[in-house]
């Protein structure tokens, strides 16, 4: 399923709320899911503890849905209190946030056109993808994750997974080229099996002549 | 023909834009490049085809498994049972007095509020020695106004108040008839009592805390519950066992964790509205162990344990940790919002502070028997935010 748009959020938000539907929910979870995973990132915080405030934070939102039935801001709403549990036990990287609403205001997660991820993803190469991506490291596709979706600079990234800039630029092309030659290995594979199968016919072809 | 430089190429931020075909002037840079270098097209090629699949695949993988993590904790939570603490019926009996207590303060300040001048600001002095104390049998002394000596003898045990708001068990020397009666001893707000155990074991509690703890200590272990925040010495006890002298632990109990100590000094803060159970270690050696998950932690002098769902340890301030039982408030780059929490407790009052401004930091020493407008001013003089007292409420505004 697509991820819905920021505008469609307050009608899922509606259907959550009212119908106690878990499809809505899980939508709104995880267009959040990337655009807090971006916010955190962005201010320096490890994906652990992004992930796990991300739960408390819809964990929250799923007990006390009847009583926050009337929030009129849903978006800023979310923002806020991810970004108050997230600074809750790190004294160190505590800032002054002037005003949670002008925050990341203009940034669109994924950074990239719906119709675009459609052509790329449902054909062969994308089925391929999808299976192979399984086998890569956890770490790999973290970075992955932060890079190619949620379009963080090299630079944050290395900060907030604490390691070097030349780890993230490794890990990366590594994580490529092995999709890249097992796709080769693939094509080269099923070009063999379709050679073989066309002499087969061929020689069946030309024995019957 | 030059053999492409995939590496380089990835780690440049504009080529993975053309990869994902956003924004339109790193597509046009790279596409002109391409026409300019036709011999690495088919390379390019396969590049760009993955990298968009990858993305999206990984992207919903990886918001699906944090999803499950959430179904399990969603699950975990209704299927966990009402947690064990028993609670004593001295316990309960305190809490029901302490709340008609409570409510009957509330009323006769309510009805003295009408009563006075409007126009006058009220007069927020600072805490002082009070506390409730409630005996074995259920009866309740308020420690403030009761006068000095001795208040009660009860199970061979003699419980004295003396001059400087400090209560004394001894043991009275008469035959010790119940040896499971147990004491609680509770400060409101604006409240600080201290108290001598049975073993002689010293228990300081600061504002809106508590402390249950038999009146007679068992020869196997010593064990109290808190609530709050609670300065312990804890004297050294030994008992001899088939000829070996063995010390007695002393356990201290708050809701998520347990303390065991051996003989020594530590602070112990564990208010509910404060982000987690911080133990503090001065001298001697205690094991925390936390009731959620049983991790535990064995503390060396100097170190502190912070406890919300995981048990840390890190180097401690001790100065600051411990400068309420010196009488002080010792502020190092903290939050407006914590200091508020501290003055709310020891001050009696209500806080109103947006949540921007909560976030700004302030140092500063404070004596805690000075009255509410030394704080309010050491805020005011940064120009960081102005700090206004109404009736018993802080509003504090840009």
């Amino acid at each position: 399923m697509p991820l819905i748009k920021r505008h469609d959020l307050k009608e899922h938000w509606n259907t959550f709320v009212v119908e106690e539907c878990e499809e809505a929910f899980y939508q709104i979870y995880e267009y959040y899911h990337h655009y807090l995973s971006y916010v955190g990132t962005k201010r320096g915080f490890a994906m652990d503890v992004i992930q796990d405030t991300i739960n408390d934070v819809f964990l929250y939102l799923w007990e006390n849905r009847i009583k926050n039935s009337t929030i009129k801001n849903q978006h800023n709403y979310i923002i806020t209190i991810f970004l108050r549990q997230l600074f809750r036990g790190d004294a160190k990287k505590y800032e002054l946030i002037p005003t949670m609403a002008t925050l990341f205001e203009n940034c669109e997660i994924p950074s990239v056109e719906d119709g675009y991820i459609q052509r790329y993803t449902e054909d062969e190469v994308g089925r391929f993808v999808k299976e192979k991506v399984a086998e890569l490291g956890e770490k790999q596709r973290l970075l992955i994750y932060q890079k190619f979706y949620l379009g963080l600079s090299y630079h944050e990234i290395a900060v907030a997974n604490d390691i070097s800039i030349n780890t993230v630029y490794n890990t990366i092309y590594k994580s490529v080229d092995k999709l890249r030659n097992l796709l080769t290995a693939e094509q080269e594979t099923f070009l063999k099996i379709a050679i073989g199968a066309l002499s087969t016919f061929f020689l069946f072809f030309l024995e019957n002549q | 023909m030059e053999e492409l430089n995939l590496k380089a190429l990835l780690a440049d931020e504009s080529f993975i834009n053309y990869c994902k075909g956003y924004p339109a002037q790193d597509v046009d840079k790279w596409e002109q490049w391409l026409q300019d270098h036709p011999q690495y097209r088919k390379k390019v090629e396969e590049q760009r085809r993955l990298v968009q699949p990858m993305a999206h695949h990984v992207a919903v993988t990886t918001a699906e498994d944090n999803y499950l993590r959430l179904k399990e904790r969603i699950a975990k939570k209704n299927k966990k049972p009402d947690k064990g603490f028993r609670i004593s019926p001295w316990l309960k009996i305190a809490a029901s007095l302490l709340l008609i207590c409570s409510i009957s303060y509330l009323i006769l300040r309510q009805s003295l509020l009408l009563k006075s001048d409007h126009n006058k600001q009220s007069i927020v002095i600072p805490g002082e020695d009070k506390a409730l104390l409630t005996l074995a049998d259920g009866s309740t002394i308020s420690l403030d106004e009761v006068a000095v000596g001795t208040l009660a003898l009860e199970g061979g045990v003699r419980v004295e108040k003396t001059k400087n708001g400090q209560l004394i068990y001894s043991a009275s020397g008469s035959e010790i008839q119940n040896q499971t009666a147990s004491n609680t001893i509770s400060t409101p707000k604006g409240g600080q009592y201290r108290l001598i155990l049975p073993d002689g074991s010293k228990a300081w509690l600061n504002a809106s805390s508590s402390l249950h703890y038999p009146i007679h200590f068992e020869n196997n272990e010593r064990r109290v519950k808190m609530t709050g925040e609670v300065y312990f010495e804890i004297a050294k006890l030994e008992k001899r066992l088939h000829g070996r002298t063995e010390r007695i632990p002393f356990y201290v109990e708050t809701a998520d964790q347990e303390i065991q100590v051996l003989g020594t000094h530590f602070n112990v803060n564990s208010y509910p509205d404060e982000p987690g159970i911080v133990t503090t270690l001065l001298e001697g050696s205690v094991r925390i162990t936390s009731s959620l998950n049983g991790e535990t932690v064995l503390l060396r002098p100097g170190q502190q344990s912070f406890l919300d769902k995981h048990l840390v340890v890190s180097a401690a301030d001790v100065e600051q940790q411990v400068a309420w039982t010196a009488g002080d408030f010792i502020f190092k780059s903290e939050s407006l919002a914590s200091i508020l929490r501290k003055v709310s407790r020891w001050y009696d009052v209500d806080i109103v502070c947006p949540p921007h401004l909560g976030k700004l930091k302030f140092d500063g020493i404070v004596s805690r028997s000075q009255p509410l407008t030394s704080i309010m001013d050491m805020v005011e003089i940064t120009g960081k935010a102005k700090v206004k007292l109404t009736e018993r409420r802080i509003i504090v505004t840009d």
